[in-house]
């Protein structure tokens, strides 16, 4: 049976930001879905996400939790057999779900970016960079061809690409991996957009370079007083580049709120097998991890009540039967009937 | 440590030569491992880490002769494999396996997984009949969790997780001694990882297993490892205990390899000084003179420039190769 969206109770959805802050984004209730040969995929399935002016958000989960296919509803790139059927997403006073092809145009690149895991398949490879990145500036920005190539030299040499000019003239299959990111955030900030989404930016990089581009992100991103939604699957790059986090699970939200508060005292069992699951410094050599135990559901079929039942160790009947809408908790909200005292995770 | 390793790598290197791309130079060689020596004691865990093209994989390979090395020897169990013919070498094939990073890509997807986990069990006559096989096959998929039900179905029809279980149930076959694990979660969600990571471990507590844990996620190899070597440009440059490493780490690149760890605690977080190393991996055709590090090491000296730092134990079982250090 599908949520009756309008019965719910309204819980004020600041998941643990400052109250002062005004929401640049505000996504109600969206669902998402695919169809397939095996039947409706549902890979958004009612989530509610309010994004604050300035703040870093991750949105964290594994494959399939429905953490990317939130930003391409965002971006309005959903592949072809997707759509997002319900709910609506407000950015500066427009549902971008009602908006025209035309009107997206205008917003993607211009008022919202997004930074892709692999920046070989997310740029054009017959085109040299400095044209890419130029080529929005003339579109968004109106800027002249000269002025729009000095503008994108000195992109290229505030993302720390050495030697700008011998570079312009570049394409992406000469650079190294961390350098083809670096291009892909100069396009992504070319036009100062007011929300970055970035969807596993340094995944496919090495540890040292993974570093080098969280902190140039971070660091651009509050130079221009940008809001970000950081989307990954690695809580280490949460504790060290976020404000706030949202854990997601099968399509919705389970857990959110500020970032120390979730991962030090994380209420969701989900949140905290997440965790657990991750070597800590403080975890001796040799300790068992703790895992969770099975797979994310089918998404075609989803189990009733909790989505999180069949993997969880505290569910019993009423977790089977009923689904837990986000409750607060403390400065969090979590959607959990079994919310448990605080646990240490790393011990 | 009075007790012989079973596994001995002395100066092991491996060059591969590129094609030839002017008539009139000589071709370039990738210096891909470049005289690396360590020693894995019986049921215990040695991990490799280092960046991408740092040698790690190379090495593993080297060692089980799946490439034959440039030069240098691997003493296993006494016997230098380097020196024996692909002939001989057949004998010690099934004391030493491997599993790979993408168990989808080493796995034949026309073959059930029930005939993929007996096929080594045929080849290398441990199983005399198909029924006695089929036997030990469902053993196998049992003690890595599989359920033995599935025999008969193909590699396309698991998840990564249940993927990189037939992988290990593959590898155990044979009843290996030592196995080089390479990249063995990496491509797994962190939940599945978990569940692997407590398999392997305890894989090796019940058959005293020995084992190369090749891998970039330093959280990972801490938590598996019993030691820990540090690979760059080809070579070793830190070799201790774990625990030892990550708390006193000597090497500047080690240092600044463990400072970018992302620690999932976010008090820690914000109290690591992370050092940026500026600049990326020099190539591996021409690596620097000197120190191979020197051009992206913070303290580098003139002398890093032109000395080649040896591998020396600086504490005991401690090993770091830097001037400075």
């Amino acid at each position: 049976m599908a949520t009756d969206t309008s019965s719910q109770p309204e819980i004020p959805l600041t998941g643990g930001a400052a109250p002062d802050r005004k929401p640049l984004l505000r996504i109600h209730e969206l669902h998402t879905q695919f169809e397939t040969k095996q039947g409706t995929v549902r890979a958004v399935d009612g989530l509610s996400l309010d994004l604050y002016e300035g703040e870093v958000l991750g949105l964290v989960g594994e494959s399939g939790c429905g953490k990317t296919m939130t930003a391409l509803s965002i971006m309005g790139l959903l592949p072809g057999n997707g759509q997002a059927v319900a709910g609506e997403i407000n950015f500066e006073g427009k549902n971008l779900l009602q908006c025209s092809g035309e009107e997206m145009k205008k917003i993607r690149g211009a008022r919202i970016a997004m930074v892709f895991q692999e920046p070989m398949t997310a740029l054009t490879p017959t085109m040299t960079i400095g044209r890419q990145i130029s080529e929005a500036m003339e579109i968004h920005l109106a800027l002249g061809r000269e002025e729009a190539r000095e503008r994108a030299l000195e992109l290229l040499d505030h993302v720390g690409i050495p030697s700008p000019r011998a570079r312009f003239d570049n394409y992406i299959h000469q650079f190294s991996g961390g350098m083809r990111q670096r291009v892909m955030i100069a396009i992504a900030f070319s036009c100062q957009p007011r929300l970055l989404l970035a969807d596993e930016p340094t995944t496919a990089l090495d540890v040292t370079v993974q570093a080098q581009i969280l902190d140039l992100i971070k660091h651009l991103a509050q130079e221009a007083g940008m809001t970000a939604l950081f989307i990954t699957h690695d809580m280490g790059i949460v504790a060290g580049s976020c404000d706030r986090v949202a854990v997601m699970y099968a399509g919705r939200m389970v857990e959110i709120g500020p970032v120390d508060d979730v991962l030090l005292n994380p209420r969701h069992p989900y949140t905290q097998g997440l965790l657990g699951s991750v070597p800590s410094l403080e975890s001796k050599p040799g300790d068992r991890l703790y895992s969770i135990s099975g797979l994310p559901p089918d998404l075609v079929s989803l189990p009733t009540g909790c989505k999180f039942w069949l993997r969880c160790p505290l569910a019993d009947d009423r977790c089977r039967e009923d689904e837990p809408e986000l409750e607060q908790y403390g400065q969090s909200q979590a959607a959990c009937w079994k919310v448990m005292p605080p646990r240490d995770v790393a011990a | 440590m009075e007790e012989q390793p079973l596994l001995s790598v002395r100066d092991l290197v491996k060059h591969f030569r590129m094609p030839r791309r002017n008539l009139l130079r000589p071709p370039d060689v990738v210096r891909a491992v470049d005289g690396v020596s360590f020693d894995i004691w019986r049921g215990k865990t040695l991990g490799l880490v280092g960046e991408s093209g740092c040698g790690k994989t190379t090495t593993g390979r080297t060692i089980l002769q799946l490439m034959r090395a440039t030069s240098g020897s691997v003493q296993f169990g006494g016997t230098d494999l380097c020196q024996l013919s692909d002939k001989e070498l057949r004998r010690f094939r099934n004391g030493m396996q491997i599993i790979f990073q993408d168990p989808y890509a080493s796995l034949d997807p026309r073959m059930t997984i029930g005939k993929a986990i007996a096929e080594p069990l045929m080849i290398h006559s441990i199983c005399e009949t198909r029924a006695e096989a089929m036997d030990r096959v469902q053993q196998l998929m049992e003690r890595v969790g599989l359920n033995p039900y599935f025999n008969n179905r193909y590699p396309h029809e698991f998840s990564g997780g249940q993927r990189q279980r037939i992988g290990i149930a593959r590898a155990l076959a044979v009843d290996p001694d030592f196995v080089v694990l390479d990249e063995p979660v990496s491509s797994l969600d962190v939940s599945i990882q978990a569940q692997i990571l407590n398999l392997l471990q305890d894989l090796q507590d019940e058959l005293e297993l020995t084992y190369l844990f090749i891998a970039h996620d330093l959280r990972v190899v801490r938590h598996i490892s019993d030691r820990i070597a540090v690979m760059y440009l080809g070579l070793i440059v830190e070799l201790a205990q774990g625990v030892e490493i990550y708390d006193a780490p000597l090497h500047p690149y080690t240092q600044a390899l463990l400072s970018a760890v992302p620690w999932t605690d976010p008090r820690l977080a914000r109290k690591h000084q992370r050092i940026i190393l500026e600049g990326e991996v020099s190539s591996a055709v021409n690596p620097p003179s000197g120190c191979r590090f020197h051009p992206r090491c913070p303290i580098a000296e003139d002398r890093c420039q032109v000395e080649s730092p040896e591998l020396r134990e600086v504490q005991p079982g401690h090993w770091v190769a830097c001037h400075l250090a």
